[in-house]
């Protein structure tokens, strides 16, 4: 006949089983949710195991819990659009929806501005000091004595921060314009601290730079706008 | 003045505040550490703390250790190089020539595509056709038609991309050219592969920005000489 096991066991060895298991998953969110329930094992175990409760071991236990649901607090949060201000989350739409976390991480490091006069942003053949975000709005293009227009949300500034190159073109902000201004240096610094983020701008730029080359060039004084495509391949 | 407290006890708090620690961090591997060497104190503590060791609680904490360390060193494999098949090295060292992608998301991606090479010349788009694959040419060369260019370019780089990003028509005929080495990623494959795992569809986008920074990097200068007109960064992209 198989042994019986009394509850206080079966308390412990389900804490046991909740931590392995939470530890063997890379989803921080499962991790923490195993640990909160062994966590929980634990504290009935030790409150149940000897005559008297195991204070000692219930309180480290309950500081443990702490740790953990406040670190699964602040994931949650990250991931909740809701994290984001009310006057920011257009600007996070226009950039295709970052993670809110990373969002917020990335708008602390920028300047939003609204152009009261003309802001040039970049110049032909220097290298931009800054990367810019063109939340709405025009931008007027200067390349070779030639004008066109570029019209936000997008990059500018993008290839730039990416290759080290210079500029093409001399772009300026219109009147109006809303505008999010990231110091190059500063926001160097800031990627260099986390690859999650600088990973998140990078796709954020994909995107931008796929649409700019699917729409074709902006139309320049005197020509009709020409196609772009896959073959910048 | 405090009273000096017991050895197995000053570990017990030792190995609390690692555990703490350990789970007010989000980086994984600091996490994982943090627990692994507070649940080397508890072992100690369970060891100690009584006339004969505490087994039950000690095979309880090192059978959590071990769990533990199996994630830390897939965590730590998944950064690592020795993550990626020999012959799939040539194709991140490719990759990485201009971007960079953890060794653990590539092998992720390269389980969605398919290596080849090309022993003739092989369509890989068609003008005014969305592409069915996202293609890196990892080695050799392309032929790009459009009208009447007709140009032969290295690799390495991606073809296909706006159309695996936008769904967009190609804009030119790309064909890889004899002996070129490259990986294809059927569209919906791949399509299913990052949906199970938004990390690698965003370490993918980032891959993507460089290659295209750098093509518009590399076409700005030539659309110069040329006396071209687009402008800015925001333009190069269009050229």
């Amino acid at each position: 006949m198989m042994p019986t096991l009394d509850f206080a066991a079966l308390m412990g060895i389900g804490a046991v089983a909740c931590y392995m298991a939470g530890l063997l998953f890379r989803d921080q969110i499962v991790l923490r949710l195993l640990i909160l329930i062994g966590s929980a094992f634990y504290i009935v175990y030790y409150s149940i195991a000897a005559e008297a409760p195991l204070w000692t071991a219930i309180a480290g236990t309950l500081g443990i819990t702490a740790a953990n649901l406040w670190g699964l607090g602040a994931l949650l949060l990250s991931r909740r659009p809701s994290a984001v201000p009310m006057r920011q989350r257009g600007i996070r739409e226009a950039m295709g929806g970052m993670e809110p976390g990373l969002f917020r991480r990335l708008m602390r490091s920028g300047e939003e501005m609204r152009a009261g006069g003309p802001i040039q942003m970049t110049d032909e053949n220097a290298r931009p000091g800054a990367l810019w975000f063109l939340v709405s709005g025009r931008a007027r293009l200067m390349k070779g004595g030639r004008a066109g227009w570029l019209e936000g949300p997008c990059f500018v500034g993008e290839v730039s921060w990416l290759t080290g190159s210079p500029a093409s073109a001399e772009v300026t902000a219109l009147p109006g314009a809303v505008l999010v201004r990231w110091e190059r240096a500063e926001l160097r610094r800031l990627v260099r601290r986390s690859l999650r983020l600088e990973t998140a701008l990078e796709a954020a730029i994909a995107v931008d730079m796929a649409r700019k080359v699917s729409q074709g060039r902006p139309s320049l004084e005197g020509e009709a706008a020409g196609p772009g495509g896959d073959a910048a391949a | 003045m405090l009273e000096a407290l017991p050895l197995p006890t000053v570990i017990l708090y030792v190995a609390v505040g690692l555990y703490v620690m350990g789970f007010l961090f989000r980086n994984q591997i600091v996490l994982r550490a943090l627990v692994l060497t507070g649940s080397s104190c508890y072992v100690i503590y369970y060891y100690i703390v009584s006339e004969t060791p505490l087994w039950d609680a000690i095979i309880a904490t090192g059978l959590i250790m071990a769990s533990t360390a199996y994630g830390l060193i897939n965590l730590l494999l998944s950064r690592s190089r020795l993550a990626v098949p020999w012959a799939q090295l040539p194709v991140l060292e490719a990759m990485t020539t201009f971007g960079r992608i953890e060794p653990g998301l590539f092998r992720s991606l390269m389980k969605a595509g398919s290596l080849r090479s090309a022993t003739e010349e092989t369509p890989l788009t068609q003008e005014g056709v969305p592409p069915e694959a996202l293609v890196f040419l990892v080695s050799g060369g392309m032929r790009i038609r459009k009208g009447d260019v007709d140009i032969v370019l290295p690799g390495p780089c991606f073809i296909g991309e706006v159309g695996w990003m936008l769904g967009t028509p190609a804009s030119a005929d790309v064909h890889a050219a004899e002996g070129a080495e490259y990986v294809l990623w059927p569209r919906e494959t791949l399509r299913r592969t990052i949906r199970a795992n938004p990390r690698l569809e965003t370490a993918l986008d980032a891959l993507v920005a460089h290659d295209m920074a750098r093509k518009v990097a590399a076409a700005a200068p030539k659309a110069r000489a040329a006396s071209a007109d687009a402008g800015s960064d925001a333009a190069q992209a269009a050229e």
